[in-house]
């Protein structure tokens, strides 16, 4: 719990101003943005389903999310999927991601750099992943709005799994 | 970077620590919501991709899609919107904001109040966004709710542009605040001045909350919804709205109200409020019961009713589903027609 006294005087210690300074510090260090699915347009062969969107087994399913600006303070970010499978079989799936960054002013593109891997089932329709799948990707923070595409090919010969995935979002965590 | 050390200790100079005053001062008097075009309400404009295409020769309009509750300290807002024009179609579009105020308890009057004078904007084409501010210090009352829109009147003579205009973002930015914190303090400022800094920014901090809109709610089991303004409830079955969220994690406990209103008729409505919390690499917990209550309709006003206080939030746990039902069949659900749901407020409480 970490709930703030708003109630601080002359009287308050300095230990006490420290100790709000760090939990201020560690709020603002930690902060994280969600992009659910249903933020995003879904080309088949996605579909969006339900709360997530259904990625087959086969063909190419892609989302992109519409552009969106950046907290000034971030200058790196990570990139997690959360994602299940919507039937058991073991392997991996393939992803790639596109992270597109204009500029505020014109929208022209700055780059547009893709990665692309893949993360690794549990083969259980039952057990919710979280996979971060870009670690420290640096923002300009001049030029960060920020478009995200997101990719599962399933017919990419590294995608060893046999069923459809859901994937409910996207997380961005502040890296530095 | 701005990374703001938390080791900080009684033994950190004066000036270290104006610096990360200013720091966070300068965030917290420059907050802002960005609504991309999937997430906002559409009048007869349609959503194409990730913009929202507002034609010529018509008068559409995008919202805020969520009913937007600021945060308590905010006391006005600035709208701008990111859009595009048709590079075979040059001219100008003519635009109009407009405001629709919901208080908890009062009467929902006929739909948004225009704000301030129209602006006429010549586009750019198709391939350079424009940033144009719309409405310039909107006032918000804490304890009120917004409902923000720009309309196109495509057939004013001032709007001269035969094409589509392409609306990427709204972006609603804080103004003023009834409580600001300069981010000019230095190491001859009063303590007095610096406690009073403190006591501001704990509050904000104590005070966050998301509200989860029409867009990010997905209907089912009867439950419908049309271009992201409301989930509409029937009465039958056991219609659901299902929406998710992602907690930062020093949130401890969250309070949880739902905003609504019965346009017709008068009556009460039987809700129950259900949730799942989930943990990387571990099996999907059943869903667990946090709490039901009846909405009580008195007629044509806005409802914001708190369904659960101090709903714990599992450790280690990192993103919640929550699950809203009307029991139309229950017999404390005597509203006979549809209950309109338009978000769920999820506040903060430890």
């Amino acid at each position: 719990m970490s709930t703030l006294s708003t109630t601080r005087d002359a009287g308050s210690t300095p230990a006490d101003h420290a100790a709000d300074h760090n939990t201020l510090h560690t709020a603002f260090n930690n902060q994280a943005l969600f992009l659910p699915v249903r933020a995003g347009a879904i080309s088949a062969p996605a579909v969006m389903t339900a709360e997530y969107a259904t990625f087959p087994n086969a063909g190419t399913g892609v989302i992109n999310y519409g552009r969106i600006v950046l907290p000034d303070d971030w200058a790196s970010l990570h990139v997690d999927i959360l994602w299940m499978q919507l039937a058991a079989s073991a392997g991996n799936m393939h992803w790639s991601l596109n992270v597109t960054q204009r500029t505020k002013a014109t929208g022209s593109t700055v780059s547009n750099p893709s990665t692309s891997g893949t993360v690794v089932s549990p083969n259980s329709t039952t057990v919710w992943n979280r996979d971060r799948i870009v670690t420290s990707h640096a923002i300009d923070p001049v030029n960060n709005e920020v478009q995200f595409t997101f990719t599962r090919a399933g017919g990419d010969a590294s995608d060893t799994i046999t069923t459809d995935t859901a994937l409910y979002g996207l997380l961005l965590t502040k890296a530095a | 970077m701005t990374t703001l050390s938390t080791s900080r200790s009684t033994t950190n100079t004066p000036g270290e620590h104006v610096t990360d005053h200013n720091t966070l001062h300068t965030l917290f008097n420059a907050q802002a919501i960005t609504v991309t075009a999937p997430m906002m309400s559409r009048s007869v404009a349609t959503l194409s991709g990730t913009t929202a295409i507002l034609a010529p020769g018509t008068t559409d309009s995008i919202g805020s899609g969520a009913i937007l509750a600021f945060p308590d300290d905010w006391a006005t807002v600035h709208v701008d919107i990111i859009f595009r024009g048709d590079g075979l179609s040059p001219g100008a579009f003519h635009l109009q904001g407009s405001v629709q105020t919901l208080t908890p308890g009062g009467a929902v009057s006929g739909s948004e109040v225009n704000f301030g004078d129209p602006v006429v904007v010549t586009h750019l084409g198709s391939s350079i966004d424009i940033r144009q501010r719309v409405m310039t210090s909107v006032p918000v009352v804490a304890g009120s709710q917004y409902r923000l829109k720009v309309t196109r009147t495509g057939l004013h003579a001032d709007d001269t542009s035969a094409g589509n205009m392409t609306v990427s973002h709204m972006v609603i930015t804080k103004a003023s605040s009834a409580i600001t914190v300069p981010a000019n303090r230095n190491i001859g400022n009063t303590g007095a001045q610096h406690i009073s800094d403190h006591n501001v920014l704990h509050e904000a901090f104590n005070e966050q909350r998301v509200v989860l809109g029409p867009a990010v709610l997905f209907p089912s089991a009867g439950a419908t919804s049309t271009n992201g303004e409301n989930i509409t409830m029937p009465n039958a079955g056991t219609p659901r709205a299902t929406g998710s969220f992602f907690a930062p994690a020093d949130w401890a406990t969250v309070n949880i109200d739902v905003q609504w209103w019965a346009a017709a008729g008068a009556g009460n409505v039987r809700v129950t409020l259900s949730g799942q919390q989930v943990v990387d690499g571990v099996a999907v917990p059943g869903v667990s019961a946090i709490g039901s209550t009846t909405l009580t309709g008195n007629g044509n006003l806005w409802g914001t009713t708190r369904l659960a206080t101090g709903y714990a939030l599992t450790a280690g746990a990192y993103h919640r589903f929550l699950y809203l039902d009307r029991l139309s069949a229950d017999g404390l659900d005597t509203l006979a027609g549809d209950v309109l749901i338009y978000g769920l407020i999820i506040t903060k409480a430890s």
